[in-house]
């Protein structure tokens, strides 16, 4: 997006030391403040056009171990907190006549039979993104959401966190790149993609095709 | 009245055809003037 000419505000638990962007110290799992951390967002930076939302957390408990508050946080911070900041951003474009657009990167774990939290929540996201996109889009308020398989990020290092996860199974014979992911959001956000209402676009080099 | 031509507008708008000249993948000045929020860095 930076790339693209974009003023990009990352909101995010950490510090992320991107060129260009902007940090915002912001734990989007604390549901209750999100309505007063937007509201701030627009008033110290101005209109808001795109809504990115990214937040997610992977937990890897077999299903006989995954406790209450594991399920509480991965649904917290994966659909609750999309669910809200979809609901605050569908309000201020509809309020400012702003035709905006909202992505939501979902995954295809969402997209498979699962009993695992990660897949539990991404599977709402996945059905809230294509709900909502047909709301959405009667205020021409544009609702999108990218499903992307296994992609080489922090998230998908295993164990001594040096080596990625191996690439079996998937028919291109690699995971995608965090760049690839970025391509099918720069897409969906553009208004080439503005009649894609509520479409969750699955960028995996084949893995979910078997 | 004001109320009706902002709807009949935005219904317009969110509808009109997009032409499609150039590999946009590529555009610089896409989203020129444009402000986007992130939620989320890196996946953990």
């Amino acid at each position: 997006m930076l790339s693209h000419g974009s003023e990009v505000i990352i909101c995010s638990r950490s510090n992320h030391e991107i060129e260009g962007a902007i940090n915002e110290i912001w734990d989007v799992s604390d549901i209750g403040s999100i309505q007063e951390n937007f509201n701030n967002i627009i008033k110290k930076y101005g209109q808001i056009d795109m809504v990115v939302n990214s937040q997610g957390i992977l937990t890897h408990s077999d299903f006989l171990d995954v406790s209450p508050e594991e399920m509480e946080l991965v649904f917290k911070t994966n659909i609750e907190s999309v669910f809200f900041i979809c609901q605050y951003a569908v309000r201020y474009f509809k309020n400012n006549s702003i035709y905006g657009h909202i992505l939501n990167i979902c995954s295809t774990e969402g997209l498979k039979g699962t009993c695992y939290p990660y897949g539990l929540s991404k599977a709402a996201a996945v059905r809230l993104t294509q709900g909502l996109g047909k709301v959405a889009v009667r205020d021409g308020i544009i609702v999108n959401g990218i499903a992307p398989g296994a992609t080489a990020t922090d998230m998908m290092r295993q164990g001594d966190k040096q080596n990625w996860a191996p690439a079996y199974g998937i028919p291109s014979g690699r995971m995608c790149t965090a760049n690839e992911i970025a391509n099918a959001a720069v897409f969906l956000l553009s208004d080439a993609g503005r009649q894609m209402c509520g479409e969750v676009m699955v960028v995996d080099g084949g893995e979910s095709l078997h | 009245m004001r109320f009706y031509l902002k709807k009949v507008l935005r219904k317009v708008m969110s509808q009109r055809p997009v032409e499609i000249s150039e590999n946009i993948v590529s555009r610089e000045d896409l989203f020129k003037n444009k402000r986007t929020i992130v939620f989320g860095g890196v996946q953990e």
